[in-house]
């Protein structure tokens, strides 16, 4: 029987949330705003709605993982986010996590 | 002027900006409408022409409905997280089967008063089952509610071997129980009062509460015209619509001091020998059948369906007051319903001689 599409949407949806942020935070390591972010994520194969983009940013920034600053660019304002120090460390650890994480799954998949 | 697409751009982000957090308002607001003209900015560069209203709108719409856009900025919150919400769910399937069963009774007690259309029974059973289950429930959100604002955990202190008690386990726990389990924090049992002192003790407090309430109800008729009149029954009844001569007040007395009487010496017996089950419960059995005697004597007097208030000039002005027979009845029916469920367990341990609390003992 196949599996429900609901159910596996869910699935996917669960695994996409956390390595989502990782993807995130990867891209930050180069000061990026909304629209440039989600193209370089979109270039990389990954797609994310712009209405969970701009909170997820908001909601990093107030961890302290990113950094923020309004500045003109091509006669617009725009909010450019950046990883912040502590942003850096999280970050590494996360790869490390996530490189563990993964040789584990490969294994036991 | 602003063109089409201009002006639907700010009519969202003002829709959006309503609904978010003061503080944020600007900033956030500021943010999104610049994703959104990024978006058309380079949509029409794509194209190489102004977009029209239709093709800007479907570019905003993918940001969502102006609630949900803003509820992506707010924090997480929720009325009962995950941790309560299984007793919640558990305590409203209870509420259910309660409001079910209270809802019969008072659609049967109908009939019982002469109201023999079975309309009038359906009727009485299923407008109680939806106001008593919608109450107790709202009752239990609210509790719910508290517990999850306050971080209260529900039963944080379980134990494996009183599951059973509740019908969850079995009597697993019990048959197993670890008798030297290592303490992270150090064994410090000593500083304790033993499980059966600690009873002793409940058991001796609950005996001088019910020995105290003994006393002043059986006092209550000599002391009671020197009370606030809010502490006087009559009162209440003239208020409820109740028509009550002095000889029901005397047998609700009567009813009262054998209730509360057999409740102490159930509790005496108790401190005096705990192995005295099968007399405890015979006391039990008594106290807890006056309680539903008691509570079918007042359910009687209410008049049941007779529940207008009375049309005296005193209580012309009392009209939100007139749900008040309903809650009294209301609650005299769990009150009789809970009295003689206790009084079924009384006979069960008066029969068997079944102890819950026999390995504290």
């Amino acid at each position: 029987m196949p599996v429900d599409v609901e159910v596996f949407e869910n699935l996917r949806q669960e695994l996409r949330r956390g390595w989502l942020i990782l993807a995130v935070l990867g891209q930050l390591r180069t000061e990026q705003y909304g629209y440039t972010l989600r193209k370089a994520l979109a270039d990389l194969g990954i797609e994310i709605d712009e209405g969970a983009l701009y909170p997820m940013l908001r909601r990093l920034e107030s961890q302290g993982l990113l950094t923020s600053q309004w500045r003109e660019e091509e006669k617009r304002k725009k909010r450019f986010y950046r990883l912040s120090a502590d942003g850096e460390e999280a970050l590494s650890r996360l790869v490390a996590e996530w490189r563990a994480l993964g040789q584990s799954l490969e294994r036991s998949l | 002027m602003k063109s089409g697409s201009g002006d639907l751009v700010d009519r969202y982000v003002q829709s959006v900006r309503s609904l978010l957090p003061k503080a944020q308002q600007d900033d956030i607001a500021a943010e999104l409408e610049e994703a959104i003209r990024g978006r058309i900015d380079a949509r029409e560069a794509e194209l190489g022409r102004k977009l029209s209203d239709a093709e800007t709108e479907s570019i905003i719409k993918e940001f969502g409905h102006p609630i949900a856009a803003a509820g992506r900025y707010a924090p997480q919150r929720h009325l009962i997280g995950p941790e309560i919400f299984p007793f919640w769910w558990l305590g409203a399937k209870g509420v259910v089967v309660l409001a079910a069963i209270i809802g019969v009774v008072n659609g049967v007690s109908h009939v019982a008063r002469g109201a023999h259309d079975p309309i009038t029974l359906i009727g009485v059973a299923w407008a109680t089952f939806w106001t008593t289950g919608l109450f107790l429930i709202g009752l239990l959100t609210v509790v719910g509610g508290v517990m999850e604002h306050y971080k209260i955990k529900p039963f944080a202190n379980w134990r494996v071997a009183d599951l059973s008690h509740y019908g969850l386990g079995g009597g697993l726990g019990s048959a197993w129980p670890p008798q030297d389990e290592k303490k992270p924090w150090g064994d410090f049992d000593h500083f304790r009062l033993r499980p059966r002192t600690r009873r002793r003790i409940s058991v001796a407090a609950s005996l001088f509460f019910t020995l105290f309430g003994f006393a002043a109800w059986t006092l209550y008729p000599t002391f009671i015209d020197q009370l606030p009149v809010v502490m006087d029954p009559r009162w209440w009844a003239e208020l409820a619509g109740i028509d009550i001569t002095s000889s029901h007040w005397l047998a609700l007395w009567a009813v009262g001091v054998v209730q509360i009487g057999f409740q102490s010496l159930a509790y005496l017996l108790e401190l005096l020998d705990p192995q005295l089950v099968r007399r405890r419960a015979a006391a039990n059995l008594v106290s807890n059948g006056a309680g539903a005697v008691f509570a079918t004597m007042a359910l009687s007097f209410t008049g049941l369906l007779d529940l207008s208030i009375p049309s005296s000039a005193q209580f012309h002005e009392m009209n939100a007051l007139q749900g008040a027979p309903h809650v009294v009845e209301l609650v005299l029916i769990v009150w009789v319903i809970a009295s003689a469920a206790a009084a079924l367990w009384d006979l069960f341990r008066l029969i068997t001689g079944y102890s819950m609390r026999k390995k504290d003992l």
